[in-house]
């Protein structure tokens, strides 16, 4: 049998450590087990706010008719496809820490100052004759570019990781509500750069609706009727996806790589340049296969977060819509539960996301984790 | 570590007993506290001071953090709830509260005290009852709530742009071919041929085309949806026109791109600056309005006096408002949509019998007067609805307004409410069509009868699902066939 303490002073301090431990202990039990399990127990019942709804069993009634439910699928489908971004992000995760590892930092600190207060001053004049003759959008950008520069050349990478990760803790809906005016289908970023791109090109072609639209890059799919697909086109799907792609490139992804890129031993780039590789080589035969323990542990808590995503975007940004084509069931959950007060269904389809992710998280852990050690 | 921590737990104890001790007192005294959840407008003040004058024995405040619907009934479950529950919406909030159990049956009190259903205007008497099965076993209609205000939808118009642009001003018997005419004139596009520079109308909700045409949502008794009939497939492929044929009704994309423009803000200051002609609203636009009739005197006074010698005033133009009552079709009859803003009584409240009193408050002239100065939609009160006591002796032009806040009366119709299906899920569904329409130019009328098809069919599962699985509504269902109800159109028994 197990000892827990020998002797009083150790009796003493292990109820100390209870006591300590307890407070959290049971705010986890009331507030994190406890209504998981009632929800699980939930999901077999009629669980409704209204009292005219007597709490009953029905046993697997909810799940049946979470099969039939057309928008159950068709918020399914929605989810997935805005976990169609993940790999992007993950890569471009990848590209920015291996570009970002090394500090980059210019030691000569008169031959720095000089090269950022240059660049200032380049850019300065370039983007306010830029704006002068009516291209105040690629001003813009090119304004940012060489402040971007400056502080770069003046802090060394540690700048770009700071602004790369701005995103991740600036407030969600302030930047969503940036986002919506990016995606402005009139005079939003996104259009201004896309019009001037097919310009250039040469391509006449009107420009995308954004947000108050329902085309979307899989639109050509012959989908069931109910999925409101609007055709082949970028619409409210693409826009948040590719806002999750700019929140999630540098953000904690980005980090985790570089502390990975970080720790592989110098010597196999050392052995690598002795072979004469080069650089795509080096990132793809070292830098990628050393970091596959970090990219499986991303690709995990990846599908998760993909999985129970979404509920932020649809609830500020597009109130789920249109057609319901940015809902995903995270979103349903919170409607079928509080607004149509079908807490019983709710759960179970909470349930039923439950394991759709568990089963992803046994598949990528089966697979994935054979590739790690492969690596 | 330990004696650290526990230091922490002692500076804190004495700073929470301090906070305690110096924290102002509510200086109530014995009065009765009633907590009324509703927004944190600033009208609410004189609205909360007449009622503590009114009532002395009786603190009025309100707790504008705890207004949402899910924590009233949260904490209204856990007997933690307001006393007076505000921002009760009918075809909304009205039946979750109710399902929820936490209203108040008012119907014998509000008889006694004066402010029943008789108090209102006939035709939207039935706003603040709800159909209730009753221990005898039928559907009665029971009172729970009393309007704070009640708004009828109409159309505001700018005449100045009117007149700017030699187009009519809209008559009093509008029909829709006139105006989509006048809506199509006023349509102004400037340098970009994608955003007009001025929008001819603005606002059109699908109710009113549905009622227009002769269709509902629900059949009488709610135990069917009805938007697959022939009049409200039609309607909706009016509405895809209105959107993308004439386009006399921007889509969200347009607008986003307009609110951009210039920062104007929303369609009542665009009604306002002079960017639109005509708007569907309703009584309270005058809110906002009225600041540009201020800032537009404030400039013409200031150009007049600037300018001594002018023969002819060239200064900016003040606002000048007209109303209409929103089209009809062609040989059918008119209906606006109306709603209200209405507080009920949390039945689990310490003080629900004192509470009644806020109720009968809502139907007084004190009461009555403040909605009326602020122009916040009309009270609900018939007797102080009338042209006199609407208008504000610093607003004058706005008879018209007025007026038409009046003549709509007649017109009244709103959304049927069912006992079998919440009516978040009717929207929901019937949201995704009308974003479809929207939002696709390319649908055919086929395509949108498919779409009101399939969100009927939806709705009336969710109907069948809900009889037959709920015991009491299955008893209200049965007691409403014997009232002579129409059946569902599933067969139970198929199920």
């Amino acid at each position: 049998m197990i000892k827990l303490w020998e002797g009083k002073r150790e009796k003493l301090n292990f109820f100390t450590a209870v006591a300590f431990l307890l407070p959290n202990m049971v705010g986890f039990l009331c507030f994190t087990a406890g209504p998981v399990l009632l929800s699980l127990y939930m999901s077999f019942t009629n669980w409704s706010l209204k009292p005219s709804v007597e709490l009953q069993w029905v046993g697997l009634r909810n799940y049946v008719d979470l099969f039939g439910d057309k928008d159950f699928w068709f918020y399914l489908y929605n989810t997935f496809y805005f976990m169609i971004g993940i790999p992007f992000a993950v890569a471009g995760s990848l590209f920015l820490a291996n570009l970002l590892v090394d500090s980059m930092y210019l030691r000569n600190n008169k031959l720095r100052v000089s090269l950022a207060v240059l660049t200032l001053v380049v850019g300065f004049v370039t983007c306010t004759f830029l704006f002068a003759s009516g291209r105040k959008d690629l001003s813009l950008i090119l304004g940012v570019f060489y402040i971007g520069a400056a502080s770069g050349v003046f802090w060394g990478s540690v700048s770009y990781r700071t602004m790369l990760y701005v995103p991740s803790f600036a407030s969600g809906v302030a930047t969503i509500i940036l986002w919506q005016q990016v995606f402005n289908p009139y005079h939003g970023l996104a259009n201004n750069l896309l019009g001037s791109f097919l310009d250039m090109v040469g391509i006449e072609a009107s420009l995308p609706v954004w947000l108050q639209s329902t085309q979307n890059m899989l639109g050509f799919l012959p989908l069931p009727k109910n999925f409101s697909s609007g055709g082949f086109g970028l619409g409210a799907r693409e826009a948040i996806m590719i806002m999750g792609f700019w929140m999630g490139i540098g953000g904690n992804n980005m980090i985790m790589y570089i502390a990975s890129i970080a720790s592989i031993p110098q010597s196999y780039y050392e052995a690598a340049d002795i072979d004469g590789a080069n650089s795509v080589a080096k990132f793809f035969h070292i830098t990628v296969p050393s970091v596959a323990p970090t990219t499986f542990f991303i690709a995990i808590m990846s599908t998760i977060g993909g999985l129970q995503g979404g509920f932020q975007f649809a609830k500020i940004m597009t109130n789920g819509g249109p057609a319901g084509t940015t809902t995903t069931l995270a979103y349903y959950i919170y409607t079928a539960g509080f607004e149509e007060l079908k807490l019983g269904y709710a759960s179970a389809v909470a349930w039923a996301l439950f394991t759709i992710v568990f089963a992803l998280t046994l598949v990528n852990w089966k697979y994935g984790n054979r590739r790690m050690e492969a690596a | 570590m330990k004696y650290f921590l526990l230091g922490v737990l002692a500076l804190l104890s004495v700073l929470y007993i301090v906070a305690k001790a110096t924290a102002p007192a509510k200086a109530i005294g014995d009065k009765i506290p009633l907590v009324w959840t509703t927004d944190p407008n600033p009208e609410r003040v004189p609205q909360v001071d007449a009622f503590n004058k009114m009532f002395p024995d009786c603190h009025l405040s309100i707790d504008p953090d705890n207004s949402g619907v899910m924590k009233v009934v949260v904490q209204s479950s856990a007997n933690m709830g307001p006393d007076i529950i505000g921002q009760v919406t009918v075809g909304g909030s009205y039946e979750t509260y109710n399902d929820a159990g936490i209203l108040w049956d008012v119907t014998e009190e509000a008889k006694k005290m004066g402010f029943g259903p008789d108090t209102l205007p006939a035709e939207i008497a039935d706003l603040v009852m709800l159909p209730v099965l009753t221990e005898a076993g039928t559907v009665e209609k029971r009172q729970f709530v009393y309007p704070c205000n009640v708004y009828h939808k109409y159309i505001i118009y700018n005449k100045n742009l009117f007149d700017q642009y030699n187009v009519p001003y809209p008559s009093q018997d509008l029909t829709w071919e006139e105006y989509l005419d006048l809506a199509k004139r006023l349509t102004i596009y400037g340098e970009s041929k994608e955003i007009p520079k001025v929008f001819g109308g603005m606002g059109i909700t699908a109710d009113e085309v549905i009622w227009g045409k002769g269709g509902a949502f629900l059949n009488e008794s709610g135990t069917r949806c009805t938007l697959d009939s022939k009049e409200a497939i039609e309607a909706m492929v009016f509405v895809h026109s209105l959107y993308h044929k004439h386009q006399v009704e921007p889509t969200p994309a347009v607008k986003a791109g307009v609110t951009l423009q210039g920062g104007w803000g929303g369609n009542i200051n665009w009604l306002g600056q002079g960017k639109l002609g005509m708007l569907w609203g309703a009584r309270w636009m005058l809110v906002q309005l009225r600041r540009f009739n201020l800032e537009q005197e404030k400039a013409k006074a200031e150009w007049i006096r600037n300018n001594p010698d002018a023969e002819q005033y060239e200064g900016p133009e003040v606002l000048r408002l007209g109303a209409c009552l929103v089209p009809r079709f062609k040989d059918a009859k008119r209906y606006n949509g109306y709603g209200a803003r209405s507080a009920g009584i949390n039945k689990m409240g310490k003080n629900r019998e004192k509470a009644l009193n806020f109720l009968q408050y809502l139907a007084s002239k004190e009461y009555s007067d403040l909605i009326n100065l602020g122009a916040d939609s009309k009270p609900g009160n018939k007797d102080y609805i009338s042209i006199e006591q609407f208008r504000h002796p610093d607003f004058q032009g706005e008879d018209e307004v007025h007026q038409v806040a009046i003549d709509a009366i007649p017109y009244s119709r709103r959304r049927r409410s069912s006992m079998f299906v919440p009516s978040p899920v009717i929207e929901r569904h019937f949201a995704k069509v009308k974003d479809k329409i929207i939002s696709s130019a390319q649908l055919s009328p086929e395509d949108i009868a498919g779409l009101m098809k399939d969100a009927t069919a939806t709705i009336n599962l969710e109907i069948a699902r809900n009889i037959k699985r709920n015991p009491k509504a299955r008893k209200a269902y049965d007691a409403l066939r014997k009232q002579g109800a129409e059946a569902i159109s599933i067969k139970l028994e198929d199920m």
